[in-house]
């Protein structure tokens, strides 16, 4: 089954439920969260990267072996794919924020138009 | 986790990949899988004897690709398949809710679909509206 995970997260609550399903559906395999820092994002990298940490303790809560992550900067699709290729991850978990009317978050379309690897999408 | 997975399958490469990989996860989870197939709707105008004929030869040939799913899965703890009309998107999402499924696996792009279009539209409509996560498979 899937032994690399990588979550993408944005903080909104699809990707929290997004970074919960990962850990519940596939709690043999190692999990990375990453967080991009888009051009248009009101957060400085720093400010991404004490956000991310406060997540990952947050939703590991007394766990020891916690997942690694990284904040990363420049378009999300493209640093997600990137980053995934990078890691050697063989499933990408992401949240669709069902925002816009469309329902489905530009940067999770966009992921799933050019993954190689197969994508889960989650739901708020 | 899973308990209640569903895989459309249209015998395509993609929905090839993604039935293997929903036979691991049903098979890891002990969950049921529940296979859907949609053919493309029968226009009503044609009449008989020509309506029974066009339904009759897609079912059959539905019952081809279901074959093709199940010697993909291999051995599972429960299976069941379901052959539907299409539009396929509707269909899927229709089971996914009486059923009461808690993940849809499904190939990025579908059969007979334009090659340069990178996401079915079939695939973006249930990645849109589906309740439970969508796991696309390339």
């Amino acid at each position: 089954m899937f032994k690399r995970v990588l979550v993408a997260t944005d903080f909104s609550p699809s990707a929290q439920r997004a970074l919960e399903l990962a850990r519940k559906g596939f709690p043999q395999a190692e999990l990375r969260v990453l967080h991009v820092v888009a051009e248009d994002s009101p957060f400085t990298a720093t400010e991404a990267l004490l956000e991310l940490e406060m997540l990952v303790s947050e939703a590991c809560k007394g766990e020891t072996n916690l997942p690694g992550h990284e904040v990363v900067q420049g378009s999300p699709v493209q640093q997600v794919l990137e980053s995934a290729k990078a890691w050697g991850a063989d499933l990408i978990v992401v949240g669709v924020s069902g925002q816009g009317g469309q329902g489905l978050g530009s940067v999770a379309e966009g992921v799933v138009r050019a993954s190689v690897i197969p994508v889960l999408t989650v739901r708020a | 986790m899973f308990k209640n997975i569903l895989l459309a399958f249209d015998g395509s490469a993609h929905a090839q990949e993604a039935a293997r990989l929903a036979a691991d996860l049903a098979r890891q989870y002990g969950a049921s899988l529940c296979v859907v197939h949609t053919y493309d709707p029968v226009p009503d105008y044609l009449g008989e004897p020509f309506l029974q004929e066009v339904i009759s030869r897609r079912t059959e040939a539905a019952d081809r690709v279901i074959e093709q799913a199940r010697a993909l899965l291999g051995a599972l703890p429960q299976v069941e398949t379901e052959v539907l009309e299409g539009p396929a998107a509707e269909a899927i999402l229709r089971v996914a809710e009486v059923r009461k499924v808690d993940l849809i696996v499904m190939g990025t792009r579908g059969l007979g679909q334009l090659s340069g279009l990178l996401l079915g539209s079939q695939s973006q409509k249930v990645l849109t509206h589906a309740q439970c996560p969508v796991l696309l498979v390339r």
